[in-house]
């Protein structure tokens, strides 16, 4: 959910930027969305900042899925809970 | 709120439209009452909740939560020109060969990191910054009045443009920046205490911030005077650039800077806390969990929010004010405030 939220308030965000650059510039809002997006593959920081977003956001959600809880526990050296020791 | 308040404008002041720009920001104390009377007013109709509940209980699931996401976009998009002001100081007053970039990524996380720890962190970090940006305020306003670069004369000719522009000038921009802002505080309406307490905290804030602004407006003039003031960027940074005392003490400028940078970071984290919210109460999951991320994404924003200083600053004196500051300060809260009105009965009311 985490990453869908970041993903909606990211797309918003930009069309507010998009709108107000509209009305600075006079441009059309297609012309300066292609403008905003333009900077992301040329590697611009705020191109990798957004991804960063997406990647902490993405984290947030995956960590709390069991399976990365249980490589999370096996890496801490935590015993896991699930582990059923044969006693002889 | 005092240190919100002052965050961004002690430095910026208040736009300057008119040239008494230390009187625009007296007068404006008036209408930033009645601004937060109704405020305290939709606080009390409210019955204990934050403003994302309101929103909810006065518009319908719907849209109030469009609201509640209009909300968030508002909270983020302000967080991130403040960033973005703050990058505008450094970038061309003290590290001019420093990338930009370096330094938003540096400070966010700073940011994201005061936002975690909620509203309790903030208040013991307000409290900390409120004390280091009046004493170094006052150290600036001594250490001006000893190199002998406050002159009163600056001051006249009074009201050269009329009364009229003057209180033009209150309603056009003072009012909504930065006393509407305030507006981000009913966020955390369920942390503030009694609405009584919260009533005279606001009053004094408001109070206390408006005498601070004035002041600091007076300062600037009495020493850059008034055409110097109406086309410097940092009226107040170039203001310490005049400090002299005995060719020794000089270049006070970091002063200046300290008040910008820690007055951006509490600001940027009250926002950023008060959008995580709004995005856990649209997204159902906890708020620090969008702390983090949301702080990277108004890094970016602040990166992209313009192009160029003369946007930034256009943008934000006329557009952002009548697009977003008038709307989502004044009229969505009044039509709230009246939607809880009518759907509260009489006896509830009184």
């Amino acid at each position: 959910m985490v990453t869908i939220g970041v993903g909606v308030l990211a797309m918003l965000s930009l069309a507010l930027l998009a709108f107000f650059d509209t009305l600075v510039y006079r441009q059309s809002f297609f012309h300066v969305i292609g403008q905003l997006y333009g900077q992301v593959p040329h590697f611009a920081a705020s191109g990798w900042m957004l991804a960063l977003a997406f990647l902490l956001a993405a984290w947030n959600d995956l960590n709390r899925r069991p399976f990365i809880k249980r490589i999370l526990a096996k890496a801490s050296g935590e015993r896991r809970k699930e582990q059923d020791w044969k006693r002889n | 709120m005092l240190v919100f308040l002052l965050g961004t404008s002690i430095i910026y002041g208040t736009p300057r439209l008119v040239p008494d720009t230390w009187l625009v920001d007296l007068l404006t104390i008036v209408p930033a009452f009645l601004l937060a009377g109704q405020y305290l007013l939709l606080i009390r109709l409210g019955r204990g909740g934050n403003l994302y509940d309101m929103l909810i209980g006065a518009w319908g699931k719907s849209a109030g939560r469009l609201l509640i996401l209009a909300y968030t976009v508002y909270f983020l998009y302000i967080a991130s020109r403040n960033l973005r002001d703050m990058l505008e100081l450094v970038m061309t007053a003290l590290l001019r060969n420093t990338p930009g970039e370096l330094v938003v990524i540096l400070f966010v996380p700073i940011v994201a990191f005061a936002a975690v720890g909620g509203i309790a962190a903030l208040g013991r970090l307000s409290i900390l910054i409120v004390l280091m940006v009046m004493m170094f305020f006052l150290t600036l306003t001594f250490l001006l009045i000893f190199s002998g670069s406050v002159d009163s004369e600056r001051l006249f000719p009074f009201l050269s443009e009329g009364f009229g522009k003057v209180a033009g000038s209150v309603f056009r921009s003072s009012l909504w920046f930065p006393y509407g802002e305030l507006i981000v505080f009913l966020v955390f309406r369920t942390y503030l205490g009694e609405s009584g307490t919260m009533s005279r905290t606001c009053m004094f804030s408001l109070l206390s911030s408006a005498v601070a602004l004035t002041f600091s407006d007076l300062l600037q003039i009495c020493t850059l005077g008034m055409e110097n003031k109406k086309y410097s960027v940092f009226a107040l940074l170039d203001a310490a650039r005049l400090i002299n005392v005995a060719n020794f003490i000089t270049r006070m400028d970091a002063l200046v800077a300290f008040i910008f940078i820690f007055g951006v970071l509490l600001k940027a984290a009250v926002l950023l806390y008060a959008g995580s919210r709004g995005a856990a109460v649209l997204f159902k999951t906890e708020v620090n969990r969008f702390a983090y991320p949301l702080a990277m994404l108004i890094g970016a924003l602040s990166l992209l929010v313009s192009r160029n200083h003369a946007e930034h600053v256009s943008e934000g004196l006329i557009h952002v004010m009548y697009w977003l500051h008038i709307p989502l300060q004044f009229i969505v809260p009044l039509a709230t405030l009246l939607l809880l009105w009518i759907r509260t009965p009489g006896g509830a009311r009184a």
